[in-house]
This record gives structure tokens, sequence and C-alpha cells, in this order.
């Protein structure tokens, strides 16, 4: 009983990174119909900034996570205006291959700046948990998990509250529509492209205070964003947060009961299974199909 | 070899167009060509030899994925799935049966298309992106099960698999320029791109093309003109899936060591649709001219730049989608026409926002 418990608050806790990781993708997908294979390049390069920020100023990581949260917002607004947007209606493999290229880009020069090798964040309370009977919540997760929670409200209220929010929310819905009533569309979807890359940068951030990064480390991110996206529905908000903490809590409890070694199979399981029963996920409905 | 370029030009640009008129001189062509082919281990160097055997592997697999993605539209993004089966099926047939290579290749050639047509019924209702997503998820599930079942396959330690004894024929003809078992490796692969070649050159031409152009087109309105859109899509998807698997089974000989990470990685899903896009997709060419292109490029890339080598692809890749959106053989048909600063201005706005 004692190990099912610990494995839904791993879950619970593992879910969060994988919601934040989620969201931005799924905001990308769902507003321009671009999927964005280079997001866990994003993820990446936000958990350098923050193991860099850590190592040369003593950062700590939930103050660097934010911080490179900036930047990669900065990089994604580039990457969207100068790049993307130049094809951005083409057919939808062509942006794919678009973003996988850009994914080699930016992780092979990761390799060539900082080598294959794993680092890691070592803070003071790594390691360290609060002890509740046979039940361990690590600090480090669970201030991953309060972030990532404070970064979903805060997008749901911008979205919800703002007049830009709303703009990416028009465009959304009916492209045409908001061109007509004067939503400058080139810069809705670079403004959208940079709050997900913001939103990786954060999630890699989160990540680096609870594991081992490398430049390599993206591609997972990538097939959970899928995973996730596919679970909630394509470019709905809630869905990424609700499917974030599904895959999570599947994840844990399926290594506990089938074995470790199918952690990530699971979810894969779980895609392709979710998929043919309910393409349109497990909540809401598609926006494009 | 000159001779054979200057005549195989027009054949091509004859044969990609479907015109009949200059059929005979195409088929003469490509005789050349493919008699050039067969010569090549008799005076090519050994890494000639292992650079074409490569080359025509990865054809193999672009076309294979051009059959279902190019010609339906449905773009899969886990093609490797397929590959990685053969591979896999072919070893473990080898060594825990000890089958002969020709039986166990047989029999992963089944598995593959059995395991397509599985698959294909529920997934082949997908439409658009949950389609792509879903052949992802097929592919990065059966990486991890490959991976994980470590007492059937030996997991991630990857599987040794016996090299195949080359015929002492070979070896006496060849005479020692290349190693024999290059040369049956480079012929297997060579008869395997051929047999692909002729396959999707018939498919284009009969009733199974027409009605996955149809599909491709417009699935609905494909169905009310009477097209069996399911029995169609599926047929595609699994001949798609019976070259990779072929391919995956010579692999594992030819390489004699197999692991989940290579032969389910995602990077050979990638390169089947790069491929094509970058030749053009949905004809019969593309994959070939896209394949030879960026073979070529990456092994010059890979000898000037050994550390940038995957970053300059990566580049490459986004100058092709920004600047060549229809693929090479679409813009070399017309010419000149296509690089005027014009033109490549008007395919900016084509997709631009």
């Amino acid at each position: 009983m004692d190990i099912i418990l610990q494995a839904v608050i791993n879950g619970l806790l593992l879910g969060g990174i994988y919601a934040v990781v989620a969201l931005g993708f799924s905001l990308v997908w769902g507003v321009m119909n671009v999927i964005n294979v280079s997001h866990g390049a994003f993820v990446m390069l936000g958990a350098f900034a923050t193991y860099w920020l850590f190592v040369l100023f003593g950062l700590d990581p939930f103050v660097g996570a934010p911080l490179a949260m900036v930047a990669l917002f900065v990089v994604g607004y580039a990457i969207q205006k100068y790049v993307i947007n130049l094809v951005v209606r083409a057919p939808i493999y062509m942006t794919l291959i678009l973003t996988f290229g850009l994914d080699l880009l930016i992780v092979n020069l990761g390799l060539i700046a900082w080598s294959a090798d794993f680092r890691s964040v070592n803070t003071a309370y790594a390691g360290q948990g609060l002890v509740l009977g046979p039940l361990v919540i690590p600090y480090a997760r669970a201030g991953t998990l309060l972030l990532a929670l404070l970064a979903s409200a805060a997008l749901f209220a911008f979205m919800d509250r703002t007049r830009t929010g709303n703009a990416i929310r028009a465009t959304r819905m009916d492209l045409e529509a908001a061109e007509g009533v004067g939503v400058r569309i080139d810069r809705i979807y670079a403004l959208t492209f940079a709050i997900g890359a913001a939103l990786a940068g954060l999630a890699g951030g989160l990540i680096s205070a609870t594991l081992p990064i490398t430049p390599i480390m993206g591609l997972t991110y990538t097939g959970k964003a899928f995973v996730v996206t596919a679970l909630g529905g394509l470019g709905n908000m809630g869905g990424a947060l609700v499917g974030g903490i599904v895959l999570g809590l599947a994840e844990t409890l399926g290594a506990t009961v089938f074995g470790p070694g199918y952690q990530d199979a699971i979810g894969y399981v779980l895609l392709v299974l979710i998929l043919v029963v309910r393409p349109a996920g497990l909540l809401g409905r598609a926006y494009y199909a | 070899m000159r001779e054979g370029d200057r005549l195989a030009a027009p054949a091509v640009g004859a044969l990609t167009r479907g015109r009949v008129g200059a059929g005979s001189l195409a088929v003469v062509a490509l005789a050349v060509g493919l008699l050039v082919l067969l010569g090549v281990p008799f005076v090519g160097s050994g890494y000639v030899v292992r650079f074409l055997t490569e080359l025509f592997m990865l054809i193999v697999l672009a076309q294979a994925w051009n059959l279902i993605g190019g010609l339906s539209g449905y773009i899969s993004f886990g093609h490797v799935v397929f590959f990685g089966l053969g591979a896999y099926a072919t070893g473990l047939l080898m060594v825990r049966l000890g089958l002969p290579f020709a039986v166990a290749l047989a029999g992963a050639a089944l598995l593959a298309v059995t395991f397509a047509v599985l698959i294909g019924l529920p997934i082949l209702r997908l439409r658009g992106h949950y389609f792509a997503i879903a052949t992802f998820g097929v592919a990065e599930g059966m990486r991890q099960i490959v991976t994980t079942a470590s007492g059937l396959t030996g997991g991630g330690m990857g599987l040794n698999v016996p090299p195949l004894r080359p015929p002492p024929f070979l070896a006496a003809a060849l005479g020692g320029n290349v190693a024999a078992s290059s040369g049956l490796y480079y012929y297997l692969m060579l008869a395997l791109l051929v047999v692909t070649m002729l396959v999707t050159w018939l498919v284009m031409h009969r009733r199974l093309g027409f009605g996955l152009r149809a599909i491709r087109a417009d699935e609905d309105a494909a169905a009310v003109l009477g097209v069996d859109c399911t029995r169609y899509k599926t047929i595609a998807f699994a001949l798609s899936a019976l070259f990779p698997a072929l391919a995956g089974g010579i692999y594992a000989i030819w390489f004699s060591y197999i692991d989940p990470v290579t032969v389910f990685g995602l990077n050979f899903s990638v390169t089947m649709v790069i491929m094509t896009l970058l030749g053009g997709i949905g004809t019969l060419w593309g994959p070939v001219v896209g394949g030879v292109l960026l073979s070529v490029v990456g092994e010059v890339l890979w000898g000037k730049f050994l550390e940038l080598h995957s970053a300059f692809l990566g580049a490459v890749l986004v100058l092709v989608v920004i600047f060549l959106p229809r693929g090479v053989v679409a813009t070399a048909r017309e010419g000149r026409k296509a690089l005027t600063p014009a033109a490549i201005r008007r395919n900016l706005r084509r997709y631009s926002v």
C-alpha cells in the first residue's frame, strides 16, 4: 500500500513537469497548426541556462528557471518571427521538417558546446524531503510542482483576462475572422511561439533542479509532450494539465506494477490506445482534425 | 558513365511525367544505369560499395514511406518500426531458431506485414496529425518493448546476428577487388531497391495508385466515388511496411549487430520523410533524387566538418523547407525560372503570414 501511495506522490510530482512541457507544445500546435519537434531542444536550453546560472553565479534553480523562461521567450519570438512565419501556412509536414531541422541544429550545437556528459545542479537541499511516516516528498520536486501549477495558472489567467490572450484564442478558433477584426496574425504567432518556448524553458529549469541534464535530453520530453497532447486534446490547455498529471501517474504506477523498465513504454501504449478509442483526447474536442 | 547520365536525364523526366512516347528510350537508359550499378563492386573501392549499399537502403526506406505518405497523404512519423521489426525478427529467427537467412527474412516480412495490417486497421482511421502521432507512438512504444524484453531480444545490449557466408562464385568473380561479403550485401540491397522501384511504379500506374491519390485529394469524395478507402489504405500501408522490413533484415546480417536505439531510431523515420520531401513527395524519382542529394551532402559535410556535421544537416533542412518547399524534382522541372529572385520571393510569400 505504501508503495502505491509513494508511486501516486511521485506521479503527481512528475506529472507537473510533463504538464508544463506539454502546455507550450499544445498551445503552439493548437494555435498555429505547427508540430514543434524542437520543443524538447528548448527544454534542454532552459535546463542548461539554469545550470550555468547556478554554476557561475550560484543562483538557486528556482530563481534561475524563471530567468531561463524569459531568455527562451526572446529566443522563441525571434525564431517564429524570422524563420517559422515564412512557411507557417505550408502543409503540416513541412513545418514538422523545419522544426526537426531546428532541433538538429540546436541539439548538435549544444553537444559541441557542452559535450554529451550528464550534469546536475547540486543544491544544498538535493535529496532531502518531507518525511510523512513511510512516505517521502522531496522538497525540490514539491517546489517543481508548485512552480508548474503557478505557471499554468498564470497562463490561463493571461489567455482568459487580457486582450492579447483573447486575440490568441480568437486566432485559434477562427484565423480569418480574427484577421478580419484586426488581429495582427504574424505578431500573435510570434507571441504564441514565444510563450511555448518560455514554458519549455521553465520546464527545463525545473527539470534541472531534480534530474541530471544532457544536450540530448530533449527528445524524451518532445515524446512526452506528444503523449500528453494526445491525452488532453490538441490545443486544449486544461487538457494538457490533466493529461500531464495522468501520464505522470500512469508511468509511476505502471512502473511499480510492471517493473521500472516499462515506464516509458506505458506512455506510448497509452497514447496509441487513447488515439484509437478517443481521438479528440480525454477532455474536450480537437481544434484541428 | 557520362553516356548513361546523358541518356538518363530525359528518360527520367519522361518517366516522372508518365509519358509513354519516350518509353523505350527510358527503358534503355534504366538498363544502362542498372548495368553500371551491377559493375560497381568489380571496380569501385570498398568505401564506394559501402556508401552505395547504405544509399540503396535509405532510398528503399524513403520510397516505402512515399507509398503511403506521398500517395495517400497519410504522413507516417514512425515508419522505422517496420525496419526495426524486420531487423529483429530476422536476427531472432536466425539466432534463436537457427533458421537460414532466406527463411528468417521471409518470416520477418510476413510478421511486419501482419503487424502493419493489425495496427493499420485502427490507426488508418485517424486523420492528419492524429495518424502522425499514432505512428510515432507505435514506433517509440515498440522500441521500449524491445529494449525491455531483454530475455528474448537481448535488450539494450543488442543482438549479435551471424553474418552470411557469400557464395564462392561471387568471391571468384569479384577477384578480391572488394570483400565478397561487401559485394553480397551490395547486391542484396540493389535487388531490393529494384523491386521497390518496380512495385512503386506499378502501384502508381494501377488502380491502387489512382485510388490513393483520390484519398489524398479528398477522402470523403473518394469514398463517395466508390473507392474502398479502408482497403486501399491498408494495402498501401502493408506494402510500405514490407520493404523496410526486408531492408531491416538485410541490415541485420550486414552489420551483424543490431540494437533498439539504432534500428528503431527516430533518425530513420525522419530521414525517410526528408529524403522524399527533398526530392519531391508523391513522385517515383523523388526519393531517389532526395536520397542521393542528402547522402552526398551528408558525406561531404561529414568529411569536412566532423563535429558540425549534424548541425549543418539541420541548417540544410531549414533552408530547404524555406526555399524549396515543393522539392527538387518539381523545382528542377521549371528550370532556370525557379531560381530567379522573383520566383524565390513568390515561393516565400506563398506560405508566410
